[in-house]
Parts: structure tokens; C-alpha cells; sequence
């Protein structure tokens, strides 16, 4: 109960910060050298529209104006018109939405299956051949370019090895999507029992969700890796040890369990830091999400979508730290409401 | 009572004073094989980045069509790319426009963001409220999307590059000074100099920020890798340095058609190079860490 | 009869860092006889906790028993197995620490805390497991042991953390307990009641005790005898009759003239110099910088504990000048 008191506070706290990102998003446009028209409008615009774009904008009032009409579009859900797709910048992000979900979960999911125990494991045999391993895999994928990995990746495994997909999309060119439940594609075929689209979906989302997860695997291992190894030389786990306690409930009832507190809130940042990730994977592999969708956009002078695309991510990631800092509450007892 | 002598206190002074603390852990820093790894690559990067129009064999601009896309060899170590260029100068003078870019910008960032975070540390207050949530605001958005929204905004360049990356890591830089500035603030010597007739700059300068300069070099060390991360990134997606300018985040994006060809080389080469300099910072800024952080000491 | 629970001989511990070789440890030997309280005191960095802590076999790298042993019951501890050892712990020997708060996980109840020991111990059930803990609880003090039970440690007084470790550490019934400065960082009001329950608890289920503290006073009340140890050595064992009314090595001097005594008529003399860093001891004996009677023989020649009366050692050269 307290619990949900907490939560519905930290949700009005959001707002501030939900208008400050609107601000920032509307300063990038109106206020900073640079014509907004030209922003917002595509060069090849006919007179026509870029009087009733100014309009619209209220581009000919004030900037406290200006705001309010920006505000106000916002909360209608305008996030205003892509000149390229002919459709409103809302529509177009709604509808790459969850290809890009489906890759950053998946990404997130592989990376802690794989990075935490790794983690844990490197701590524990420090020193170890396989804490070294951990290691340089660590700082390898610390240095590594997404993009980098991705080109790698394509060139490897799918022109030498031939063992993926041309980066070309999310399911082979003659193989008809799911039907959208969910707009996941892996979920959607699992749903409606369609296992060639599955098969289909998973073989091509394979690439793109290696490359992100092998980004977020270096910090999620060197995150714990380190956290382990400041929690192991602590006073109670001292005791536990003390105590007689067996090896493994030392590792995991003391060490692990709280180990895993600042894993849980660094979580939130990679989270965040793999959504611009996210946007390099989707460049490489053609992949039809919101990233690419912005960075065709910027490609084509339509700049429209991409303020949209900045307000919506940044909006996303708010909400995820949010749900994060409720998890680490819910977690860590010390942590009073 | 003695007359307190005075330099005019400054940043400078501040980094001078710190270094000269630090005998023993330097010396650390040097037995560390990896470290030292780091440094080596980092100096030769530099060097190449420094030299690149005396080492380089061709005109990094120079257009020759009839040598077009061909492998490495004997003439062209690294290649050419589809215009014919000489791929191994290109990466040279890459490696000097992303060098420059990235010190500039983190410099910038940690110029701006030390100023911001010992401000706000030290004087409380509102300045403290205002500035923490300035920053709120800025870390709000993922940072590499920030840049992305910033930059096509101002336009594509070189300087843009600059000026928005530093942006997006100034808020690191300031929080740390800041937590930094407010700790030594709880250790209670500022009264003690204020006592002993310091003005407020000296006693930033003097007392309080060297102290914090560890871990602001560290981070300095750790930012160099995200410049040149976001750099290469942002012009990978088009919003940075122009072609036919040499830079690897466009080298490589260039590459990335003739991958599925089998011609490699393009995107390769400057990958590499961009990774192994990125792997140079990530080593002393791993082993710094590794000395100065008292919580992983053993 | 020789009824000596525990035997420490020659112990060196040596902590191997970058900065050098630390020698925290560096041979010691003394008994301590079933149902004695021992008071094993010194200042900071004398080696004491590090003593306490070999005695039960959690010492960590980068430190390491080089030489010595460490005999319980006629069982060598140093050269015992890890899962022998483990048993030990927390079943026969316990050890008590300082920093009780910190000293406990801070994501589980006290409750959870006191049963697994118990259950690893034991093997009960339980509920068998919770009605022994709730008697516990009592004995120490604690009124609405279901409430604390239920408790973290942050909720929690450190007074009434160190009454969880204490029950704890006795529940299992222990032969041996080690307690490190149990009462130091609690309010003094509490550091009283602590000491006293200790010593209740103790004698309650006849149980031996070593006592590591820097605070005579504590050990002047609830100790039979007393090691005083410095820089990894020890200078004086003796009970702490014999220890109080005739110290007889000049840092047991030194210590007692400079803590306020209510029985002797005299301002406390602190005692020059500062303890030496366990990289860099004195050559000779340890103390020699800061004693007053120091002669040539002390900076050379480490001393030996030799037995000057029945039950009282010394490691002095000048033993018969000094006292």
C-alpha cells in the first residue's frame, strides 16, 4: 500500500521533468539558430504550406505562444506532419514502435541472462582465467562501436558464413508478417500458431539482437563484477563466513542479493544509453523502427520526425527509470517511503 | 599571524596540486602492464593523428577512379574505396580530425562542467536547486538522442560535433565535481581556512578541488571513449563531418554498402583503428580507476 | 591438570600487498584454559583482530598464516580442511563483532539471520528453530521478540544489533567465543549493559572467552587474564589481578599510567610516539622508540616472553629493572 502512495508520487514528480524535456524539445526547434520552418518543413514545401505551417505554429507570436501551442499539440498527440511518409509523425512512430521494443527487450533479456552470472562468476574466481575472459570481454565490448559490431557481424555471419539473414527487415521477403496482436513479431506467430513466421522473424531478429545485447553485456558484467567484489568485502558477509554458513548461501543470500542493488539501478542507465544504440543497430540492418524511421528522416531533410522521435525516446526513458527506481524500492529494504 | 602566500589560484593550480600527491599511486599506475598498454596506444595514436600529413602516402581527397574498390596491396596498404581514395591516409587524417574533435569537446564538457558542479557544491542554495535541475532535465533524455536532436538542429560540421557532445557529457562532469565539492565541504577545512583569512576562490581552488581531481581525470579518461563513440556515431548516421572529409564513423558508414559484396576493407580499417584508440582510453582510464578508487582497493 | 581449550603457537600472519609485506602477526604463542575469560588488548594495529579472526580461519587474502599454529582441542585449526572449519563455525567457536550493524546483511530480518545459523548448525525444523530464538531473544533482553524479529538491521539500535549477534553467536551453545570489541562505536550506557550480558551469557552456558578490546577498563572487570599485545607481539600475560597491580613490561606501565584510574592518585601520562606501521616494525623490540628504560640490547635483540612469576610473562630484557 505504501508502496503505491510512493509510486503515485513519483508519477506527479514526473511531470516537471515531462515538461522540462518539452521545453528542451521546443527550444530545439523554435528558439536556436536555425529557421524552424526550415526544420520543420521540408525544403521542396510549396508556398501554401509553409504560410499555413506558420500559422499553425503561431510562428508570428510570441515565444510564450509558440510554447502553448506546442504544448498543446503535444498533449493532443500532434507530434506534428512527416513530409516524407505523407502521415502525421505520431502514426508513423506508433507503427515502428514495436519493432524496436522487440529488439531492445530481447537485447536487455540475452544481455543479463548472460552478463550477470558472468559477472558474479568473475568476481568470485578473481583473478581467475575466467574472471580475465570476463574482462576483456568487458572492455571489448566497451570499445567495440555498436555499428562497429553489427558491420562485423553482417560481414561474418551472414556473407562468409551465411549462417543469417541479409540485413534487410524483420521476416523473409515471402513470408507474410503474423497478424498483429502486439506488432512483436515473435510474440504475434507464437499467439496465432504461425510457425513459419516465427521461425521467420526469429532467424532475421537474431543479428540485430546480438549486436545490442553485446553492448549491454559489458556493463551489465562489469557492473556486477565490480559490485560483487565491493559487497564480498563487507562486514556481514564477513559474519556469514564467520558463522559457518556454506559457500553458496554466502554468495547468494549475502553477496549476490545485495550485489545486485546498484546492478538493478545501473539497469535503468544502460537502458538508456542502448536506446541511442538501439538507433545505430536499426541503421545497419535496415531494421524498420523508430531509430531508422528518424534517421531516414534526417537523411531526407524532414526534420519533423525527428523532434518527434527525441520527445517520444526521452519520454520512454523517463518512464523507465521511474518503473527501475520503483523496483529498487520494492527491493531494498532500507530504502523508506 | 602569517600572510597565507598566494598564487593566483586557478584550475591550473588545482591539477598541479594533485599531481604532486599522488607519487605513490603513479608509480602503481606504471607497473600496471595494462595501463601501460593503454598509454603506448594512445601516444602512437596521437602521434600518427599529429604526423598524418607526413606520414600519409597520398592526398586523402585525391580522387583516382581507375584504382577504384580495390583490396589491399603493396601501393594501397588498407585499399581503396569506391572514389579510389587511399584508405590508409584517409584513416590517418581521420584519426586526427575524431582526436581533435574528442579532446575538444571533453575538454569543453569538463571546463564547463567542473565550473558548473563546484558552483553549485559550493555556494548551495539556489544556485545548488537550479543547476541540479538543469541538469535533471538534460540527463532526462538518452544522450546520444539529445545529440542527435541538437545536431540536426544546428546544422552538420565538425564544430557542431563538438559543441553537442560536450553538451551531452557535461552533466557527468558537474554532478561529480559537485559530490566531490560537497563532501569536502562536510570535512570541515573550509571553515579552517576561511578562518585563516582564504577568499572563497582560493579555498575552491586550493583546498577543495584538488582533492576532487582524481576522480574528474578519470572521468576525463572514461569521456574520451564516448567522444569518440558519439563522434564516430553521429557521423556514421550523417550528422557529423561532411564527405569528402576523412572521419571513421562516415568511413565506416561508406563501407557498409560494399559489405555485403565482400569488399570489407572500407569500413574495416577505421574501425579498427577508432576501436584500438577506444580500447587505449578504456585501459588508463581502467587502471586509474583501479589505483584511486578506495572501494576497490584490496 | 591441563585443561587448555586453546593453543596458539608461533603464529605469524603476514599480509602480502603492493606497499610491502605487512606483518600484522609475527609469533605469538599463548594458551587459553576452557570456562577463562582472556583479554587479549592493544591498540589499533597491534594484530589483535587479526589474531581473533585466524583463530576461526576467515582471514583473507592478501593475508596469510606463514608459520605457527593454532590448536583447538587438540585439532589443528591451520591446517584443517575448509569444510571441517566451516562446521566449527558459529557451532563450537563463534566470534562477536565490533560495528554490529554493519556486521549483519542489511537485506534480511534479524529473525532470518539468527535461524540460519541455527538451522546450519543443528538441523532443526523451523518452528524449533523460532522457539529457541524467541527464548534467546529473551534472555538477552529483547521484549517483543516477534516484533524484532521481523526488524532489519537499519531499524534497529546497534545496542540491540549487538544483542542479535550476541544471540547469534551463543545459541549453537559454542566451546569458545571470540568477541572484537563488541562494545565499541555503542553509547556508553549500552557498552556497560552489552559487557555485562556478555559476561551473563557467557558463564550462563559455560563457555570460554577471548576478549579482544583497547579498553582496560573493560578488562580489568570481566577478565581472568590478560595478553598484551603490540605491534604483532606480545610484551605481558598475566591475570588481571597480577596485570593491574603489577605491570611489569614498560608499555603495560605506560598503558595503565595513562588511562584516569580512581585508584591511584595520579593525572594519566599519555605515552609519547605513535605505533608503528605494521610494513616498517622497530628492529629489536617492538616498543624500544618509546620506551624510557630502551637500551642498546632492546634495538637489537627481540625479547622473549619469559615467565618471571607463576603465571605472569613478560617479554622485557630489563624486566628486572623495569617495575
Amino acid at each position: 500500500m505504501r508502496l503505491l502512495l510512493f509510486s503515485l508520487k513519483r508519477i506527479i514528480l514526473l511531470v516537471p521533468i515531462l515538461l522540462g524535456i518539452s521545453v528542451v524539445t521546443f527550444t530545439m526547434t523554435h528558439v536556436l539558430p536555425g529557421d524552424p520552418l526550415y526544420i520543420l518543413l521540408s525544403p521542396y514545401a510549396k508556398q501554401e504550406d509553409i504560410q499555413a505551417e506558420k500559422v499553425r505554429l503561431g510562428l508570428d507570436k510570441p515565444l510564450y505562444v509558440q510554447y502553448g501551442i506546442y504544448l498543446e499539440n503535444l498533449l493532443h498527440g500532434d507530434l506534428g506532419y512527416a513530409y516524407r511518409t505523407r502521415r502525421p509523425v505520431t502514426e508513423d512512430l506508433k507503427q515502428r514502435f514495436p519493432a524496436t521494443l522487440e529488439v531492445t527487450m530481447l537485447a536487455l533479456v540475452l544481455a543479463t541472462i548472460i552478463g550477470i552470472p558472468l559477472g558474479v562468476q568473475s568476481a568470485v574466481k578473481k583473478d581467475s582465467s575466467s574472471d580475465h575472459f570476463v574482462r576483456i570481454l568487458s572492455v571489448g565490448g566497451v570499445s567495440l562501436p555498436i555499428f562497429l559490431v553489427g558491420v562485423i557481424l553482417v560481414y561474418f555471419v551472414y556473407f562468409k558464413w551465411h549462417l543469417a539473414p541479409p540485413p534487410m527487415g524483420r521476416i523473409a521477403m515471402n513470408v507474410p508478417p503474423p497478424k498483429t496482436i502486439t506488432g512483436l513479431y515473435l510474440v504475434d506467430s507464437l499467439l496465432t500458431h504461425n510457425w513459419t513466421a516465427f521461425r521467420s522473424s526469429a532467424w532475421y531478429i537474431m543479428l540485430p539482437v546480438f549486436t545490442l545485447s553485446f553492448a549491454m553485456l559489458a556493463p551489465i558484467m562489469r557492473i556486477t563484477r565490480n559490485s560483487m567484489l565491493e559487497v564480498m568485502n563487507t562486514n556481514y558477509v564477513r559474519t556469514a563466513n564467520a558463522f559457518g554458513l556454506p559457500r553458496q548461501t554466502v554468495i547468494y543470500k549475502d553477496t549476490l542479493r545485495n550485489a545486485l542493488l546498484p546492478v538493478i539501478t545501473s539497469i535503468g542507465l544502460i537502458l538508456g544509453w542502448s536506446l541511442g544504440g538501439e538507433v545505430l543497430v536499426e541503421v545497419v540492418f535496415s531494421w524498420p523502427g523508430m531509430g531508422n524511421y528518424a534517421v531516414n528522416s534526417i537523411l531526407n531533410t524532414d526534420f519533423a520526425p525527428v523532434q518527434g522521435f527525441v520527445l517520444v525516446t526521452a519520454t520512454i526513458y523517463v518512464v523507465i527509470n521511474l518503473v527501475v527506481d520503483l523496483l529498487y524500492t520494492a527491493v531494498d529494504p532500507r530504502i523508506t517511503i | 599571524m602569517a600572510q597565507i602566500k598566494t598564487l593566483q589560484p586557478s584550475l591550473f593550480h588545482s591539477i598541479k596540486t594533485a599531481f604532486k600527491r599522488y607519487d605513490f599511486e603513479f608509480y602503481l599506475l606504471r607497473r600496471n602492464p595494462l595501463t601501460m598498454i593503454g598509454l603506448v596506444i594512445i601516444v602512437i595514436v596521437i602521434l600518427l593523428g599529429v604526423f598524418a600529413p607526413t606520414i600519409a602516402p597520398y592526398n586523402p581527397l585525391d580522387v583516382a577512379p581507375a584504382v577504384r574498390l580495390q583490396g589491399p596491396s603493396t601501393q594501397h596498404w588498407m585499399g581503396t574505396d569506391d572514389y579510389g581514395r587511399d584508405i590508409l591516409s584517409r584513416v590517418l587524417y581521420a584519426t586526427r580530425v575524431d582526436l581533435s574533435i574528442a579532446f575538444s569537446a571533453v575538454t569543453l564538457a569538463a571546463v564547463i562542467g567542473v565550473t558548473l558542479g563546484a558552483a553549485a557544491g559550493f555556494m548551495r542554495g539556489g544556485t545548488d536547486e537550479v543547476t541540479m535541475r538543469l541538469l535533471d532535465i538534460v540527463q532526462a533524455f538518452p544522450a546520444f538522442i539529445l545529440a542527435m536532436g541538437l545536431a540536426v538542429v544546428l546544422g552538420s560540421g565538425q564544430s557542431t560535433i563538438v559543441y553537442v557532445v560536450a553538451f551531452i557529457m557535461i552533466p557527468v562532469f558537474a554532478r561529480l565535481t559537485r559530490s566531490e565539492i560537497l563532501s569536502a565541504r562536510e570535512r570541515g577545512y573550509t571553515e579552517v581556512a576561511r578562518c585563516m583569512g582564504a577568499t572563497n576562490q582560493e579555498i575552491v581552488f586550493k583546498q577543495m578541488l584538488p582533492n576532487c581531481m582524481t576522480p574528474i581525470l578519470v572521468q576525463y579518461g572514461l569521456s574520451m571513449s564516448y567522444a569518440f563513440l558519439d563522434a564516430a556515431a553521429l557521423s556514421f548516421i550523417g550528422l557529423g563531418v561532411h564527405p569528402p572529409q576523412a572521419e571513421w564513423g562516415s568511413m565506416v558508414n561508406q563501407g557498409v554498402g560494399f559489405i555485403a559484396s565482400g569488399q570489407w576493407w572500407m569500413s574495416f580499417f577505421p574501425g579498427l583503428i577508432m576501436a584500438i584508440t577506444i580500447l587505449g582510453f578504456n585501459l588508463i582510464a581502467d587502471g586509474f580507476r583501479d589505483v584511486f578508487d578506495p572501494k576497490l582497493r584490496n | 591438570m591441563d585443561d587448555t581449550l586453546l593453543r596458539v603457537s608461533d603464529l605469524k600472519i603476514h599480509f602480502f600487498t603492493y606497499r610491502g609485506i605487512a606483518k600484522a602477526v609475527d609469533g605469538i604463542s599463548f594458551d587459553v584454559q576452557r570456562g577463562e575469560a582472556l583479554g587479549l588488548v592493544g591498540e589499533s594495529g597491534s594484530g589483535k583482530t587479526v589474531t581473533g579472526m585466524s583463530v576461526l580461519q576467515i582471514i583473507q587474502l592478501p593475508g596469510k598464516i606463514v608459520s605457527g599454529d593454532i590448536v583447538f582441542k587438540g585439532t589443528s585449526l591451520v591446517t584443517m580442511p575448509e569444510d571441517q572449519a566451516r562446521s566449527l563455525r558459529g557451532g563450537k567457536i563463534t566470534m562477536i563483532f565490533q560495528n554490529p550493524r554493519t556486521s549483519l546483511n542489511p537485506v534480511l530480518t534479524i529473525g532470518e539471520q539468527i535461524d540460519r545459523v541455527y538451522r546450519q548448525h543443528t538441523g532443526c525444523s523451523a518452528k524449533q528453530t523460532q522457539e529457541r530464538r524467541f527464548e534467546m531473544l529473551e534472555k538477552v533482553g529483547i521484549g517483543d521478540s516477534i516484533r524484532f524479529s521481523k526488524n532489519y538491521p537499519h531499524q534497529v539500535s546497534g545496542g540491540m544489533c549487538q544483542r542479535a549477534m550476541i544471540v547469534m553467536a551463543i545459541i549453537c551453545e559454542p566451546e569458545l567465543i571470540i568477541a572484537d570489541e563488541p562494545t565499541t562505536g555503542l553509547d556508553v550506557t549500552i557498552q556497560r549493559q552489552i559487557t555485562e550480558l556478555l559476561g551473563e551469557m557467557r558463564q550462563r552456558i559455560n563457555a570460554t572467552e577471548i576478549l579482544i578490546t583497547h579498553d582496560l577498563g573493560v578488562v580489568a572487570e570481566t577478565c581472568d587474564r590478560i595478553v598484551v599485545m603490540y605491534a604483532g607481539l606480545l610484551m605481558e600475560i598475566a591475570t588481571t589481578k597480577d596485570l593491574f597491580s603489577r605491570p611489569r613490561h614498560p608499555y603495560t606501565i605506560g598503558l595503565l599510567k595513562s588511562i584516569p584510574r580512581v585508584d591511584v592518585d595520579e593525572e594519566p601520562i599519555p605515552l609519547p610516539g605513535y605505533v608503528p606501521n605494521a610494513y616498517s616494525r622497530p628492529a629489536g623490540c617492538p616498543f624500544h622508540p618509546r620506551c624510557q628504560f630502551a637500551e642498546e640490547i632492546c634495538r637489537q635483540q627481540e625479547p622473549a616472553l619469559q615467565e618471571i612469576e607463576e603465571g605472569h610473562f613478560v617479554a622485557c630484557h630489563l624486566v628486572e629493572e623495569v617495575g
